[in-house]
């Protein structure tokens, strides 16, 4: 579903990420790990198109997207959530969601400027449909408070719902449990397990060994912008190059 | 932050103007009538405005050029070639609109504060041209002889009629504005404002609607700048230079800038404020510069987040609980 | 008309000398937009309050310039000391906009005072060396128009070591790198944007003080000079020092240029459209790297 060729990013003379290639297979839940500073944020930014490639190429369903903007792959179907929180904080939780929906509403200008009734009818369904998806992933109760009013653990599900809403193909996740106590890290690896379920491929970056070895289906363990290892859990588990790069030299 | 807007928006609305219609019934004299119709063209300035700053984080310093073009497109039309000026608005916004499509289209590309410079500039560059295409603009002395609207024979240059004419437009302008922001592009906009890599991501091209808010939000002021110069039949060049431009500024912060009662404050003081400058001695000007200060200080929502607090404890008072919290 | 060499030397040395007044005030501007990102709309106001302050100290006690133009200084200095604390100091929400919008509150009130103490009659001060011009290779100049530019340079050094050599300086540059950064290691952050706002108002006021022999000055005339420092500073690269003196020089030279060759009624003008292209084409100013939004 994606594919990373040739992937180098450099900021100045530094490299965030040498010359990786991989891919993630359709339905697959693929997680990407590392100590920090290993460019998984930066190669998260790449996909979705906030940050331009210094060489390399992004492919998404076949499609070459490294020159596509961040919003134009949004419509082709990849969605993503961030790891210090990008929610509109003034909005409510379900106008959140609909924002989610941008992409697959059609209302244009001239139906915003006379507020037509079609464009008033989509706006309600939209509402509908964001309710039930809040209401899927539990915060239903919370869809009209203010964003801002939140604990860290439900804006890490808004983000969720808000790009699930979009109905993407693919969907990154940027570490949803960082930050949260074990119970609510579970849950979210529930929901995780159910969107994919679902058909939808995930590409999560996380930092909570629990939760990636036992959702994922397949890992790439990165350092300082290199693979250093790809496989399955159970084998990551057991290469001491992985070890090392974890514990250090002397955990070897 | 910005203020929700929903029904109660527009039945306030609704109300304001049906207040309205009676001004020029209970106004003591003309002067006063006048100061009212002035106040709604400034509501037009300072609600656009607002639009750009409130609903989509961008500072335009342009704000009064502007406001000049569409009162200098449509005044030079009518004045020296005849052209009804129901022709000249659109000419008018037409020339805004391309206008501003230029000046925003590089700029609002990059993040900071380039559209804010590349407005001064801009505005700059305007004033010297209202100056000095003198063959069209009359020049300093400014531009005469601007014709009234006429509709149907009608003409509409008593002060009575003309407020009519003015109200019936602002609010048709104000439904608009509230109609954009209550709907799929409002939103957009919104969430570009307070989280523009967010927006982006969700699919919102963040480029196109800080140009279509930047293009919209000249052009009501070109709007308002057609009301302005076809009432008073006179323009010249400093109504329109780089102060106007950052009064507007001004204003929309002191109304509160995201805050859609707030340009209501705003364009009262902005009206006001001449009339008292010029009345009365010179320490209005150091009262004036100290309360914006102080209103900054304690009501960073400007005055319309005062009235939602002064609101607030009201309300609070008489339901007996915080409910609003 | 002709072009002769000693022509544009006569438009050169006028340029450079107004172009020195708007790098000084560029300077005032750029170091409090490096320290807070916010543009500092007093600028101009302490450009004028400090040839006011110089011409009526000078008018009151007749003391000799060298006496007159340190105690004004530190007056403005003072005046931006006490605009900073009593007004960006105590906002809750101290946003680029925010301290951008209280600038506007007291260069209001700055204009005003000084007015209602000053007078609004136009006030000189004598030129520091003379008026008899030099004539230098067929053109002629000024005396203060050297002292504009040794001063200016002056400024400029002693700006550049106190950021380079200072602990305060090193502070502010730190902060104004990074914030939390620097907050982190126990840098006072707040303490360094009252110091920026002090620079400022002293930088603006030796602009204000060493052109009041040349143009005179009077409670008005602050809203222009902040105009085209702002417009220096853009040119050079908003919070970019050295390209404050870039910018101002370019301004000044641009204005006596277009004003000779092209007109004097659209030399106000051309400089905007080379702000404009310069937007487009190199956004972050003649010395600076781009910036272009990466989403």
């Amino acid at each position: 579903m994606i594919e990373i060729r040739d992937l180098s990013v450099q900021f100045g003379g530094l490299a965030a990420v040498s010359e990786l290639s991989f891919t993630v297979p359709q339905g697959a839940i693929k997680a990407i790990i590392g100590p920090n500073g290993a460019g998984k944020t930066t190669l998260f930014n790449v996909i979705s198109g906030v940050q331009t490639p210094t060489e390399g190429h992004v492919m998404l369903a076949g499609e070459d997207v490294t020159a596509l903007p961040a919003h134009q792959r949004v419509r082709r179907g990849l969605a993503r959530t961030f790891q210090n929180l990008q929610v509109f904080s003034g909005m409510t939780v379900l106008e959140n969601v609909v924002v989610g929906m941008h992409v697959r509403l059609r209302s244009g200008l001239a139906s915003a400027f006379l507020r037509l009734p079609s464009g008033r009818r989509e706006e309600a369904e939209a509402r509908v449909r964001g309710r039930a998806l809040l209401d899927r992933l539990g915060l239903g109760a919370k869809a009209d408070e203010r964003a801002a009013s939140l604990s860290f653990g439900d804006l890490k599900i808004v983000e969720i719902a808000r790009a699930l809403a979009s109905e993407p193909r693919v969907l990154l996740l940027d570490e949803p449990t960082a930050g949260l106590p074990m119970a609510e890290a579970a849950r979210i690896a529930e929901t995780i397990r159910s969107i994919n379920a679902e058909g939808v491929t995930v590409l999560l970056v996380e930092h909570n060994m629990r939760v990636v070895m036992s959702i994922s289906h397949d890992i790439l363990v990165l350092n300082f912008g290199r693979r250093i290892a790809e496989g399955e859990p159970a084998a990551i588990r057991a290469d001491p190059q992985v070890i090392q790069a974890y514990l250090g030299a002397s955990g070897a | 932050m910005h203020s929700a807007i929903g029904p109660a928006t527009y039945r306030g609305l609704a109300v304001l103007w049906l207040v309205l219609l009676v001004v020029p019934w209970v106004a003591p004299n003309n002067y006063i009538l006048n100061l009212a119709t002035l106040w709604l063209i400034n509501l037009l300035l300072v609600a656009s405005l607002n639009l750009l700053m409130g609903y989509s984080g961008q500072i335009s310093l342009a704000h009064g050029a502007f406001y000049g073009i569409g009162a200098y497109v449509s005044g030079v039309l009518g004045a020296k070639y005849g052209i009804s000026p129901w022709l000249g608005l659109p000419a008018a916004l037409a020339v805004t609109g391309a206008v501003a499509l230029i000046v925003g289209w590089p700029t609002l590309k990059l993040r900071g504060h380039y559209l804010a410079m590349a407005t001064l500039g801009f505005n700059a560059i305007a004033s010297v041209l209202f100056v000095e295409l003198r063959d069209w603009t009359g020049g300093p002395n400014g531009l005469v002889n601007i014709p009234p609207y006429v509709l149907f024979g009608w003409k509409l240059d008593s002060d009575r009629v003309f407020f009519y004419f003015t109200l019936v437009m602002a609010g048709a302008c104000l439904v608009l504005l509230l109609n954009l922001l209550d709907s799929r592009t409002g939103r957009a906009l919104r969430a570009l404002s307070t989280a523009e890599i967010g927006a982006e991501c969700m699919g919102i091209d963040v480029h196109r609607h800080k140009m279509l808010v930047f293009m919209v939000s000249a052009m009501i002021a070109a709007l308002a700048g057609c009301l302005y110069a076809h009432h008073n039949a006179f323009v010249s060049p400093e109504s329109f230079d780089f102060m106007t431009s950052t009064m507007l500024v001004v204003m929309v912060a002191l109304g509160g800038t995201g805050h859609w009662w707030g340009a209501f404050f705003g364009a009262l003081v902005y009206t006001a404020l001449p009339e008292v400058l010029r009345s009365v001695g010179d320490l209005e000007m150091l009262v004036f510069g100290v309360s914006l200060v102080l209103v900054m200080l304690f009501f960073p929502r400007g005055l319309g987040g005062a009235m939602d607090w002064v609101l607030a404890r009201f309300g609070r008072g008489r339901a007996g609980s915080g409910r609003n919290d | 008309m002709q072009v002769d060499s000693a022509l544009l030397l006569q438009l050169a040395f006028g340029g450079i000398a107004t172009g020195s007044i708007y790098a000084l005030v560029a300077l005032g501007f750029n170091v409090v937009f490096k320290s807070t990102d916010a543009i500092n709309f007093a600028q101009g106001e302490w450009v004028m309050a400090g040839g006011m302050m110089a011409a009526w100290l000078h008018q009151q006690f007749a003391w000799p310039l060298l006496a007159i133009v340190p105690l004004a200084v530190a007056c403005v200095a003072v005046l931006g000391l006490a605009s900073e604390r009593l007004s960006v100091y105590p906002l809750s929400q101290p946003s680029p906009m925010a301290i951008t919008l209280v600038t506007i509150g007291f260069a209001i009130a700055t204009k005003a005072l000084v007015m209602l103490t000053l007078g609004k009659l136009p006030m000189s001060l004598p030129s520091f060396s003379g008026t008899e011009s030099i004539v230098l290779g067929g053109a002629s100049l000024q005396p203060q128009a050297l002292w504009i530019v040794g001063l200016l340079l002056a400024t400029m050094a002693g700006v550049h070591l106190f950021f380079e050599r200072t602990v305060m300086g090193k502070a502010m540059k730190a902060a104004a790198a990074d914030r939390e950064a620097a907050a982190l290691v126990g840098i006072n952050v707040a303490r360094t944007v009252m110091w920026a706002f002090v620079i400022a108002a002293a930088v603006g006021a030796i602009a204000g003080i060493i052109i009041t022999p040349i143009t005179l000055t009077s409670f008005s005339a602050g809203t222009v000079l902040g105009f085209k420092g702002f417009s220096a500073a853009m040119l050079g690269g908003l919070g970019n020092l050295p390209g404050a003196l870039v910018g101002g020089l370019l301004l000044g030279l641009l204005e006596a240029f277009s004003a000779a060759f092209i007109s004097s009624a659209y030399k106000d003008a051309v400089a905007f459209v080379v702000l404009l292209l310069l937007l487009f084409f190199r956004p972050a100013g003649l010395l600076g790297r781009a910036q272009v939004q990466k989403v």
